[in-house]
């Protein structure tokens, strides 16, 4: 098992590290000033120093991010309930939440900052804003995809409608509620990272604008660094929870893209 | 179980699809009975109005003398629909324990409890832990029957249970049902385009037409009980077969 999966990622690792020998080599042998161009070993030196600080500012842009989805997540869970359920829910709701995901929450972000002040709660803004759409869509169609078989079957064995609910729609709805969340996640976090570019005083983003204030470039590569393992970290933890709960949904029993 | 001038038509566009007219019968206690038609001829509407899903344009339906409604919140229904319609995320126990757990104040371990026994019954026990995926058809049907089973219905209500098999497990599972259902003597409701399944299976074989579905006639198979594969074989079955046949082609 362990060896297979080094056998898998040789590859990935070759490709990679000739990509980094030749971005050194170029940055070396043209004598590329660091304010353009650091060479790897800067940004892998200077990494090595910053791990504790980067990681402590990874976790703001976390948390921002985090809040982000869990507000805009169960307002639109909230919402999608109901419009799942009443056509006159659907008909004065559906219009406005496709106005939210057509109007670019990055572009609301000097607003909210200028409004919410700082701290984090634009950021948290930004995030539940772009968390907002995918939410509804996977809140709709997901408990409309329950099976009417079993519905019926529920159904005829009594139930009431909370317990139909309960017991079939809500879990039939889980496997998109998931779709939504990996498409969220990411988004969430560029979010918050881009509204911390309007005016923060920590974050990635903060040390990104800082960085490029500073021409310090190898800075600058640490943090979109730290953000890249960020998502990549987040990818998984969601992937790994997702085998967990869904392992009977035929999507999860193929390896995810 | 009865029903008396049931009619029932959906709106479809400007005008209306009826799907049955005029339908009356009833069904005994204990007794299995048995409705075939070509498709389409409102045979699955029919079992809906009896567990109270639909509700009839015209006519009654009374289930132990009283709204289908009322059997159904009583618990008194077994539906066995076409398709097994199990819950791909509970396993097989906790898929037959749902029969008990809906409509009901009752935990899971006592449901569990009971549903072990049922599985048990219905030769299910050591794929207790398994899910519905994996699973062969026959044996998600065998898991849908034994949760109707567990709540030891008055009334059974199948609709073409084994149509989704192929040929050999369909033969094998008639024998099965029949055998389950002289356990529970409860009575029974089967609706089936098989010819040779609802004779096999039934006391009396009431013949629906084309839409609108309406009773055009019905036979007695003088079949004893219990009954085995061999019965297929005896001119009593053949018989009978000839005799629903001839009342499909008479209308």
């Amino acid at each position: 098992m362990r060896r297979a999966l080094l056998e898998q990622s040789l590859p990935l690792l070759g490709t990679a590290l000739l990509a980094l020998l030749a971005w050194e080599l170029f940055a070396r042998l043209t004598r590329q000033p660091v304010y353009l161009l650091p060479a790897p070993s800067l940004v892998a030196a200077r990494l090595a120093v910053e791990v504790p600080s980067l990681g402590a500012q990874a976790l703001v842009t976390l948390f921002e991010a985090a809040a982000g989805l869990a507000l805009g997540g169960s307002v639109a869970i909230g919402l999608g309930i109901a419009m799942a359920h009443s056509r006159v829910a659907e008909r004065g709701l559906y219009p406005l939440a496709i106005l939210v995901k057509l109007t670019p929450a990055v572009a609301l972000a000097p607003l909210l900052v200028l409004w919410l002040g700082f701290g984090p709660a634009p950021k948290i803004v930004v995030a539940a804003l772009i968390c907002f759409f995918p939410f509804v869509v996977g809140t709709i169609s997901g408990l409309r995809s329950a099976e009417p078989a079993v519905l019926e079957v529920v159904e005829s064995l009594g139930a009431s409608r909370r317990e139909l609910f309960l017991r079939v729609r809500l879990p039939w709805a889980l496997p998109h509620l998931f779709a939504a969340l990996r498409v969220s996640a990411s988004l969430a976090l560029i979010g918050a990272m881009v509204a911390e570019w309007l005016g923060a005083d920590r974050g990635l983003g903060h040390v990104i604008m800082q960085a490029n204030a500073n021409l310090d470039m190898p800075e600058l590569f640490a943090a979109v660094l730290a953000l890249a393992v960020l998502g990549s970290a987040v990818n998984l933890a969601i992937g790994a929870l997702e085998q967990r709960l869904l392992h009977w949904h035929p999507a999860a029993r193929e390896p995810q893209p | 179980m009865a029903l008396t001038g049931v009619g029932k038509w959906f709106a479809a566009g400007q005008g209306r699809v009826e799907a049955l007219r005029g339908v009356s019968f009833s069904v005994q206690c204990g007794e299995f009975v048995a409705v075939v038609g070509p498709s389409g001829c409102g045979k699955s509407t029919l079992l809906r109005l009896i567990a109270g899903l639909l509700v009839p344009s015209e006519g009654e339906v009374l289930v132990d003398g009283a709204p289908p409604g009322v059997a159904r919140a009583a618990k008194r229904i077994g539906y066995i629909p076409q398709e097994s319609a199990l819950l791909p995320w509970r396993t097989v126990l906790d898929n037959v324990a749902l029969g008990l757990e809906v409509n009901a104040r009752r935990s899971r371990r006592e449901a569990r409890e009971q549903a072990w026994v049922q599985l048990a019954v219905v030769g299910l026990a050591e794929f207790a832990g398994r899910y519905p995926y994996q699973l062969s058809g026959g044996m998600r049907q065998r898991v849908a029957l034994a949760r109707a089973l567990v709540i030891a219905p008055r009334l059974l209500l199948l609709d073409e249970p084994f149509a989704a098999l192929d040929e050999l497990s369909r033969e094998a599972m008639r024998y099965e049902l029949l055998a389950l259902w002289e356990r529970v003597r409860a009575s029974a409701l089967l609706v089936t385009h098989s010819i040779a399944e609802a004779v096999a299976l039934a006391d009396r074989v009431l013949v629906l037409s084309p839409r609108p579905g309406r009773v055009v006639g019905e036979a007695r198979p003088e079949l004893p009980r219990p009954r085995a594969p061999e019965v297929e074989r005896s001119a009593a079955f053949l018989a009978a077969q000839a005799a629903v046949r001839g009342l499909l082609g008479a209308r």
